[in-house]
């Protein structure tokens, strides 16, 4: 009986952080989003060939993200159904969004970023045995480059 | 070539949707398909059971193991019953397991059968008994049930685990199943399983003592009426009336059982 209250409480909290994590970062997400909107980030890998690069320098953003236990247990069910994971898709949208933010962070002053990519990795699942904390790691790579003016 | 400075549109890769609704959409699947499962083989229990061979119950139960399981009281074999247990398997062709005798020390007059072979016999039952013809006659009731394989109804669902997991050649699995499902198992047996095991008891106490003397003895001792006589706790798990006395009664009459006899002393 022990087990099922413990397993409850742990829910209730996991829902109530994870929801209350979630709106407090989407509403970072935008207003950085806003704010950043004039440096372009682009995985092309030159934007004009006729402009002179002056400065060039790698810039990196990445961020670890983990479920909640409400999430975890969702997955877990919805492992039985199949079909879209949602709560996760949230997850790695919000982890995508902060990471590219995070290199846009560092590219501050150049002009725009070039040649970026979006990388993935999952930290803690393969290693140990099942019943591990699942965590993923965002990186967001790209190189900031500065026009002659 | 122009780049336009766009915020993204956030709900693209996730649409506004309640995390809290999905969950309990999940829950709710799941836990109806293992309502579901669970239903089906509460139902599936009593066609599984009466399936079930003698040769695979002794696999799965191995003989007197599970005797414990099964008295809440400590048990102990019995030279005496066992001998009488033997005399009267002698006399069932039906019978393809050793059947191994135990006492409780329960002071409840009970009897049952156990997966396994194994049927118990109360002290109280025993100190109840006044001749070996009525004692016969509760073994052989008991021996009844075993090769109607009713005693393996009580296992209750564990059983439905048993047979599919034999059937899917997962021996191992089968033996943990067994141990967890015979500690929570009822042995409430329908009116009609009880009539078809006394029908074998009465054979069987016909073929070994050549009569039926006696042999309701008990049962009609039990079925009076008075809730300070111990009877009354052996009336609420074999329910019984006059009624079944006096259908033995019939039956006797019906195969030309002869009636009189000597009363054999315990």
């Amino acid at each position: 009986m022990i087990e099922i209250v413990i397993f409850l409480v742990f829910l209730g909290v996991g829902y109530g952080a994870g929801t209350y994590n979630e709106r407090r970062h989407l509403a970072s997400l935008r207003e950085r989003e806003a704010s950043s909107v004039n440096l372009p980030v682009l995985s092309l890998k030159q934007y004009d060939p006729n402009r002179e690069v002056v400065e060039a320098t790698l810039v990196t953003g990445s961020v670890v993200v983990s479920i909640d236990y409400f999430k975890r247990v969702a997955s877990m069910l919805r492992s039985y159904v199949g079909g879209r994971i949602a709560s996760c898709e949230t997850l790695v949208d919000r982890a995508r969004r902060e990471a590219l933010l995070r290199m846009k962070e560092q590219a501050a002053g150049y002009d725009l970023v070039i040649n970026s990519r979006l990388e993935t990795s999952s930290i803690g699942g393969e290693s140990s045995k099942k019943k591990s904390v699942v965590s993923i790691e965002v990186i967001a790579y790209g190189t900031a480059i500065r026009y002659r003016t | 070539m122009k780049i336009t400075p766009r915020i993204p549109d956030e709900k693209v890769n996730y649409g506004h949707y309640s995390h809290f609704v999905e969950f309990l959409w999940l829950a709710g699947t799941v836990a109806l398909c293992v309502a579901g499962v669970y239903f089906a083989a509460g139902l599936c229990v009593d066609w599984i059971a009466v399936r079930i061979p003698q040769e695979r119950e002794a696999e799965w139960f191995p003989s007197g193991t599970y005797a414990s399981a099964f008295s809440n009281e400590s048990v102990s074999e019995s030279a005496k019953v066992q001998s009488l247990l033997d005399k009267l398997r002698a006399n069932t062709v039906e019978v393809k397991l050793p059947l191994r005798a135990y006492v409780s020390s329960s002071k409840d007059p009970n009897a049952f059968a156990v997966p396994g072979g194994a049927i118990i016999v109360t002290q109280g039952l025993l100190d109840q008994v006044q001749s070996e013809n009525e004692l016969a006659m509760v073994l052989g009731h008991e021996i009844g049930h075993f090769v109607h394989r009713h005693h393996l109804r009580g296992i209750g669902r564990g059983i439905v685990t048993l047979f599919l997991s034999s059937l899917l050649g997962l021996a191992d699995g089968a033996r943990e199943v067994a141990d967890l499902s015979l500690s929570a198992s009822n042995l409430n047996y329908s009116r009609s399983q009880e009539n078809s095991a006394d029908d074998v008891g009465l054979e069987i106490v016909q073929k070994t003592y050549g009569n039926v003397h006696a042999a309701t003895d008990f049962f009609e001792r039990m079925s009076q009426e008075d809730p300070k006589l111990p009877g009354l706790r052996y009336v609420s798990t074999h329910p019984l009336s006059a009624e079944r006395v006096l259908r033995l009664n019939l039956i006797a009459k019906e195969k030309g059982y002869p009636v009189a006899g000597a009363v054999v002393r315990w």
